[in-house]
C-alpha cells in the first residue's frame, strides 16, 4: 500500500475551508486515506500547527479531545523525530538549518526534514510549490496523486 | 502530611474565595482538587502521546462530532493560505 506524508493544509481545508475551491478533490483525497485505500502519516509538528489553527474555535477540551483523537479520525499515524520523548521533541539543528538556508519558513523546514528523514516517498501539500525545489523525494498536490493514481 | 505555603495574587485569592463560598468547599480542599485534575489530563495526554508513537490510532471521537463542532463556528482565518501564513511565519 502506498504510503504518504501528509502536510497540515490538507485537513485544514477539510475541516474548516468547504467554500475552497480544492475543497472536493481535497476530500476525496482525504477520504483514501480514511478509508485505508492509502497509508497516510503526518508529524507532531503537523498536529500541534492544526491544534493551534483550530484552537481560535474549539474549547479547551475540545481542542485535547482532537488532539488526541487525530490518528483515529483520520486514519493516520504520527511520525515523531527520532530521540524525542513523550514529554518533548527534538529539532535536528543542523539539517533544519540548512533547510532554512534554502529560503524557507521555521517551520516548513522542520516539517520538511522530517519528512525526508522518513521512509515514506511521497509528500502531500497544497504548496507543492514552496517543497518541490527543496527536497529530492516526490512533492504533489492531493489532485496530482490522484491524477498519479488515476482517481481523478 | 506536609504542609506547603505559596504566594498569590489578590486578584486570584479573591476568585478562590468567591468558589469556596459558593462550593462550600475550604481552600485548600479547591486547590488540591485542582491540581490532581491537572495531574490526571497530563496522565491521560501522556499515555495518548504514548500511543501515538508506537503508531496506534485510539480513542473515540470521530470526524462527524469535530465538523459539527466547527460547523457553527467562523474560522479566525477567511482563507486557509492565511492560516497557514500565521503559523509558519512566513513573508512572501
Amino acid at each position: 500500500m502506498e504510503k504518504v506524508f501528509i502536510d497540515s493544509n490538507v485537513f485544514i481545508i477539510h475541516l474548516r475551508y468547504q467554500r475552497d475551491k480544492n475543497f472536493e478533490v481535497n476530500k476525496k483525497f482525504l477520504e483514501l486515506v480514511i478509508n485505508g485505500k492509502i497509508q497516510g502519516f503526518t508529524s507532531i509538528y503537523n498536529l500541534l500547527e492544526i491544534a493551534g489553527i483550530l484552537s481560535f474555535n474549539l474549547n479547551e477540551k475540545q481542542i485535547k479531545e482532537f488532539f488526541i483523537n487525530f490518528p483515529k479520525i483520520f486514519n493516520v499515524s504520527i511520525i515523531f523525530p527520532e530521540n524525542s520523548t513523550e514529554e518533548t521533541v527534538c529539532i535536528d539543528i543542523e539539517d533544519t538549518f540548512s533547510l532554512i538556508l534554502k529560503k524557507m519558513s521555521f517551520l516548513d523546514a522542520v516539517i520538511l526534514n522530517i519528512f525526508e528523514k522518513s521512509k515514506i516517498k511521497t509528500f502531500i501539500t497544497w504548496n507543492a510549490k514552496d517543497f518541490k525545489e527543496k527536497t529530492n523525494k516526490k512533492v504533489l498536490t492531493p489532485e496530482e496523486f490522484l491524477k498519479s493514481l488515476n482517481k481523478f | 502530611m506536609p504542609v506547603i505555603s505559596m504566594r498569590i495574587d489578590e486578584k486570584l485569592l479573591k476568585k478562590l474565595d468567591e468558589l469556596s463560598k459558593k462550593t462550600g468547599k475550604k481552600r485548600s480542599q479547591i486547590i488540591k482538587d485542582i491540581l490532581r485534575k491537572e495531574l490526571k489530563e497530563e496522565k491521560e495526554l501522556t499515555y495518548y502521546l504514548e500511543q501515538m508513537k508506537k503508531g496506534k490510532k485510539t480513542g473515540n471521537l470521530d470526524l462527524e462530532t469535530v465538523e459539527k463542532w466547527l460547523s457553527n463556528t467562523k474560522p479566525e482565518f477567511e482563507k486557509w493560505e492565511e492560516a497557514i501564513k500565521y503559523s509558519r511565519q512566513r513573508t512572501k
